[in-house]
C-alpha cells in the first residue's frame, strides 16, 4: 500500500476523475498541491465565465430549494453581469425539477467509509422519498452531453454508490437526473439496477485500489493529450494539449467547479 | 467563524439584498481582503490626506490604512455602532499629547480622532455604494440581518446537530453571542477554553466573554492539573503569578531555567551558542522535534542562520513558511519589472537596477555586469528604464563582450516583451511570459519548482486583487495591472499570506514566534527563549489611531486610558506569556541573551528584570542558607 496518500485522503468525484484524466495531474494536484502557473489565454477567459456563471446558477437554484423567494432569485439573477444566468434560472423555474417536496436536500454532502477509505459525494439536489431516491445535477454544458459518456462517468458512478450507502436504500430505486440548463427539454435519466451497483462499487473501489497500490513514480503522465488542453500543469509537463477538446473542457470545468 | 460568514453571505445574499442595505442590492457582492480593504480606503484617505487631514501623523500609509479598518472591524466584533469610534477613542484618552508618540499637542490629537471618523463613515459609504464588504460589513451583515432570518436560521440549524467549539478565549464577543444563541437548539454542544488564554486580544479576543458562555452551560468543568511541567518548572508557574514576589531555592529554579556560565558579548556569538548546545542535547538522545526556538518576533536572518548551523550539524529544522513577501522575491521582482516594461501605458518604467537584476535573475548567464552595460545605451535622466535595447543598436565594444547564446535569450526576451498586447489582462500576460520565456530552457525559471510556484501564488495574487475591482465598468485589463503593481510598490500588497502558520519541514527543531507556538498548543522538553530584552514579550504594538482595549466590550464608558493602565497590561501580558510557555514545557527552559541585542543595543527589559530577580535572590537565599 502506498504511503504517499495524506492521512485522512478523501476521494471524490473530482479527485478520481483528476485521476482517471491523468495520473500525474492527480500527483501534483492533490497530493504535492503544487501551485503552478495555469496557461490563459482568450480560450480561459470563457472557461472562467462559465465557471462564474455555472456556480451563480447552482448558488441561485441552492436557495430556491432553501424557500428563498423566486422574484429575489430573479432580481439576482438580472443583476448578474451575464444574461446566461438569468436564461437558465427561467429555464429552471418552469421545469419539473422546481417543484418543492419535501425531504429534498439541495447542495447536500454525504461521505461513505468504502473498503476503509473514505468516498465523498456532493449532491447538488438529493430527494430521499419513502419509496425512491432521487439525485439531480445541474449542468451549464455548452454542448449536450453523450448519455453513453456520462453513464461511465466517474460522477454518475460516484453519485449512485454514496446515494445508495449512505441512505440505506437497498429497496429503494435510485435514479439520476442529469438536467442542462441549455438544454431544458433533453435532461437525461438514468435508472440504477441491482446489478449496476454493483458494478460501480468493484470499479471505484478497483480505482481507489489502484491509487493506493502505485508508487511515487507510477503516478505517470497521461499519453492523452486531450487531457492536457485544460490542465495548469502544461508547462511543468512541457506539454500544449490539443485546443478545443470539449470533453476536456467540460472535465476541467466540473473538477473546478466542485473544488470552489 | 469568518468563512462561515462569508459562506453564508455569498449562499444568502439574495437575502441580505432584500433588505435593501446597499444602493445596488441585487448585483453581487464584492468580497474584500485585507489588502483590497486597504487599497479601497487609500481611495478614501489619499484625498482626505491632500485636504489637510491626518497632517499631524507621521504612520506609513498601510499603517495609517490598517488602523483605520482595525477600528471598523473592532466596532463590529464588539458590537457597536461606527460611528461612536472617534467618541469612544477621545473619551477613554487621557489628554496627554506625549503618550501619543505622533501627535504635537493635545488640539491634533483630538483632531485626528475627528479625522478617524471621517474616514470610516466614506469608508462605509463607498461600501453600501459599491457592493463592497469589508470583515467589519460582513460580520454586521451576518449578525444583523442573516442570523436574525428564520429562512436561514432554518438552514443552518438544519446544517448542524453537534458543536464542538475549541479555543473560545481567543475569538471576540460576536462569536459568543453567535455560539450562545445557536447552541440552544443543538443535540449537543462541548464549549473548550482555556483560562491562561486571550492572546490574540490585541486583535479583539475577549476571554471574559468567552468564559460568560459557561453560565449557560448545564455542566462546567474546570481542569487544573498540569500533566506536562516538571515540578522545578511548576514552581516557577506559580512563582510568576505570586505576589508578593515569591523566592523560589536555587536547586529548583536551576533545574527549571538554564542560563549560561558566561554572557556572550553579541548576537551571532548567542546563536553560535544554542546551535551547541542543542546539538549536544541532540546527541545526548533528545529528540529534535522535542526542541523549540523561541523569539517575540523572528527576522528572516535569524531563522536563515538559525537553520543552516542546525543543517549543517545533520539537525532537522521546522519553520513557519514564510509569507511571500512579494516586495523582496526575485522571482516575482522579476515578472513584474518586465510587466513594468510591456505595459508603458502603466507610466512606472522600472529603474536601472531593478532592470538589470530581472534581466540577471530571467537569464542566468547575463551577469549584472554585462545586463548594466547593456541598458546604459538605453536609460533616461532620471535612470528609467522604458524599453529594451536591440543588441544591434549596441556600439561593437559592448555587443562583443555579450555571448552569442546569451545575446539570442536577449532577444527572445525583448522582442516577446515588445510585441505583447498592451491590453492584455495581467495575469495572461504573467502566465504567457511564464510558458514561452521563462521556464524555456537557457531562461531562468527553467526546471525551477521554486520559480513555477512564486509565479502562481503571484497569479494568485493578482487574481484576488482584482476580483472586487473588476466589476467596476471602467476598470479595463490596463487598468487593473497598473492599479495592481502600483499598490504593491506602495506596500499595499506587501505579502502574500499563505496557509494560517503552516508549519513545513520535516519534524525537527522547532523555530517559532512565541505567539505562533503558545497558538499550537504542543509541548516540547526544551525551550530557548531569545531576544530577552525584546519588548515584544510584553508591549502591545504602537496604534495610536485605535486601541484594542479601549473598542472592547470589558472597558468602562467614561474611564480613560493611563500610563498605568499600560504599565499594568505589560506585567500581565509578560505574566501571561511566560505561563502559556511553562505549561507547554516538560523539561527545561534555556534563557538566551547577549550584552548586545539581534538589533546590536543593550539587553534591557522586564523579561530580563524578572529572571535577574529570581536568581538573585536565590543566590542570596542559598548564600544565606
Ligand atoms: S499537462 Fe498533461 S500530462 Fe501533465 S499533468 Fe496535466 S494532464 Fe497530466
Amino acid at each position: 500500500m502506498s504511503e504517499i496518500l495524506p492521512r485522512g485522503f478523501v476521494f471524490s468525484q473530482s479527485n478520481l476523475q483528476a485521476f482517471q484524466n491523468c495520473r500525474f495531474s492527480f500527483m501534483l494536484r492533490y497530493i504535492r498541491k503544487l501551485p503552478w502557473p495555469s496557461p490563459l489565454s482568450a480560450r480561459s477567459a470563457s472557461f472562467e465565465l462559465d465557471q462564474a456563471a455555472g456556480s451563480m446558477l447552482h448558488s441561485l437554484i441552492h436557495q430556491y430549494f432553501l424557500g428563498i423567494d423566486a422574484e429575489l432569485l430573479r432580481s439576482c439573477a438580472e443583476a448578474f453581469p451575464d444574461a446566461r444566468v438569468s436564461r437558465w434560472l427561467e429555464r429552471f423555474l418552469a421545469s419539473p425539477y422546481s417543484e418543492i417536496l419535501p425531504n429534498q436536500y439541495p447542495e447536500h454532502s454525504q461521505q461513505i467509509a468504502l473498503g476503509g477509505n473514505l468516498l465523498l459525494a456532493k449532491f447538488d439536489l438529493l430527494h430521499l422519498d419513502d419509496d425512491a431516491i432521487q439525485i439531480c445535477d445541474w449542468k451549464t454544458s455548452r454542448i449536450l452531453l453523450n448519455r453513453v459518456r456520462l453513464q461511465n462517468r466517474i460522477q454518475t458512478m460516484v453519485y449512485a454508490l454514496v446515494a445508495v450507502s449512505a441512505n440505506d436504500s437497498k429497496t429503494r430505486p435510485v435514479s439520476m437526473y442529469y438536467w442542462e440548463a441549455d438544454f431544458p427539454d433533453n435532461p437525461i435519466i438514468f435508472e440504477f439496477s441491482p446489478q449496476q451497483l454493483i458494478d460501480f462499487r468493484k470499479t471505484i473501489t478497483n480505482l481507489i485500489h489502484t491509487i493506493k497500490s502505485l508508487s511515487p513514480d507510477e503516478f505517470i503522465r497521461t499519453t492523452n493529450l486531450n487531457h492536457c488542453s485544460y490542465c495548469e500543469y502544461q508547462t511543468y509537463c512541457s506539454r500544449v494539449g490539443i485546443p478545443k477538446d470539449e470533453q476536456a473542457y467540460q472535465d476541467w470545468l466540473e473538477i473546478g467547479l466542485l473544488e470552489n | 467563524m469568518s468563512s462561515i460568514i462569508r459562506r453564508m453571505i455569498a449562499l444568502f445574499w439574495t437575502l441580505i439584498a432584500g433588505h435593501k442595505v446597499f444602493q445596488h442590492p441585487f448585483e453581487p457582492p464584492r468580497f474584500l481582503t485585507l489588502e483590497t480593504a486597504q487599497y479601497y480606503m487609500a481611495q478614501i484617505v489619499d484625498p482626505l490626506i491632500d485636504r489637510g487631514h491626518f497632517a499631524a501623523i507621521t504612520l506609513t500609509r498601510n499603517r495609517l490604512f490598517s488602523q483605520l479598518l482595525d477600528n471598523l472591524n473592532k466596532s463590529a466584533i464588539v458590537g457597536f455602532p461606527h460611528t461612536t469610534l472617534a467618541r469612544r477613542l477621545k473619551t477613554a484618552w487621557n489628554g496627554d499629547a506625549s503618550q501619543l508618540v505622533v501627535y504635537d499637542d493635545v488640539q491634533l490629537a483630538v483632531n485626528a480622532y475627528d479625522d478617524v471618523q471621517l474616514a470610516v463613515n466614506a469608508f462605509r459609504a463607498y461600501c453600501l455604494e459599491n457592493n463592497l464588504l469589508d470583515f467589519s460589513l460582513q460580520v454586521e451583515l451576518f449578525c444583523g440581518i442573516l442570523w436574525q432570518n428564520n429562512t436561514f436560521q432554518k438552514y443552518f440549524q438544519t446544517q448542524y446537530q453537534h458543536l464542538i467549539y475549541d479555543n473560545a478565549e481567543e475569538d471576540p464577543p460576536y462569536v459568543h453571542d453567535i455560539v450562545k444563541s445557536w447552541t440552544k437548539n443543538l443535540e449537543s454542544s462541548l464549549v473548550i477554553m482555556d483560562e491562561g488564554g486571550g492572546l490574540r486580544s490585541f486583535l479583539g479576543a475577549d476571554p471574559i466573554s468567552a468564559s460568560a458562555l459557561s453560565t449557560t452551560a448545564d455542566i462546567a468543568l474546570r481542569f487544573d492539573q498540569n500533566f506536562v511541567s516538571p515540578p522545578p518548572i511548576q514552581a516557577v508557574i506559580e512563582q510568576i503569578s505570586s505576589t508578593p514576589f515569591q523566592k523560589l531555592p536555587l536547586s529548583t529554579l536551576s533545574a527549571a531555567l538554564l542560563i549560561p556560565q558566561a554572557q556572550p558579548r553579541f548576537f551571532p556569538e548567542l546563536l553560535y551558542n544554542v546551535c551547541q548546545e542543542i546539538s549536544e542535547l541532540v546527541q545526548n538522545g533528545t529528540p529534535a522535534h522535542e526542541i523549540a526556538v523561541l523569539s517575540p518576533f523572528l527576522s528572516d536572518p535569524l531563522v536563515f542562520e538559525l537553520s543552516r548551523r542546525l543543517g549543517k550539524a545533520g539537525i532537522p529544522v521546522q519553520t513557519l513558511r514564510p509569507s511571500l513577501a512579494l516586495n523582496a522575491n526575485p522571482h516575482v521582482q522579476t515578472v513584474l519589472t518586465l510587466a513594468s516594461l510591456a505595459y508603458p501605458a502603466w507610466q512606472m518604467p522600472p529603474d536601472l537596477f531593478q532592470t538589470q537584476a530581472a534581466l540577471s535573475i530571467a537569464i542566468p548567464r547575463l551577469d549584472p555586469l554585462r545586463s548594466h552595460l547593456l541598458l546604459k545605451q538605453a536609460i533616461s535622466d532620471d535612470n528609467r528604464v522604458t524599453t529594451l535595447p536591440l543588441i544591434e543598436d549596441l556600439p561593437e565594444e559592448i555587443s562583443v563582450r555579450i555571448p552569442q547564446d546569451v545575446a539570442h535569450r536577449y532577444e527572445t526576451l525583448r522582442s516577446w516583451l515588445a510585441s505583447s498586447d498592451p491590453d492584455e489582462p495581467l495575469d495572461y500576460f504573467i502566465s504567457r511570459l511564464f510558458s514561452d520565456v521563462l521556464s524555456q530552457p537557457g531562461f531562468g525559471f527553467a526546471e525551477s519548482q521554486l520559480a513555477g510556484e512564486d509565479t502562481a501564488r503571484l497569479i494568485e495574487s493578482y487574481q484576488k486583487f482584482k476580483l472586487p475591482l473588476s466589476a467596476d465598468p471602467q476598470a479595463d485589463a490596463s487598468f487593473l495591472g497598473k492599479e495592481y503593481y502600483r499598490s504593491l510598490r506602495q506596500g499595499l500588497l506587501s505579502a502574500l499570506y499563505l496557509p494560517d502558520d503552516e508549519i513545513v519541514g520535516e519534524p525537527g527543531v522547532l523555530i517559532s514566534p512565541v505567539m505562533t507556538f503558545l497558538m499550537q498548543n504542543r509541548p516540547v522538553r526544551h525551550q530557548f527563549w531569545l531576544n530577552l530584552g525584546s519588548k515584544g514579550w510584553y508591549e502591545r504594538l504602537e496604534q495610536p489611531l485605535t486601541h484594542p482595549y479601549v473598542l472592547n466590550r470589558q472597558w468602562q464608558s467614561g474611564k480613560k486610558w493611563t500610563t498605568d493602565n499600560e504599565v499594568e497590561l505589560a506585567h500581565f501580558n509578560l505574566q501571561r506569556t511566560l505561563s502559556g510557555l511553562l505549561l507547554r514545557c516538560s523539561g527545561q527552559v534555556h534563557l538566551c541573551s547577549s550584552t548586545y541585542s539581534e538589533g546590536g543595543t543593550e539587553e534591557r527589559g522586564l523579561l530580563l528584570t524578572w529572571a535577574q530577580n529570581l536568581f538573585r535572590s536565590a543566590l542570596r537565599e542559598d548564600q544565606n542558607g
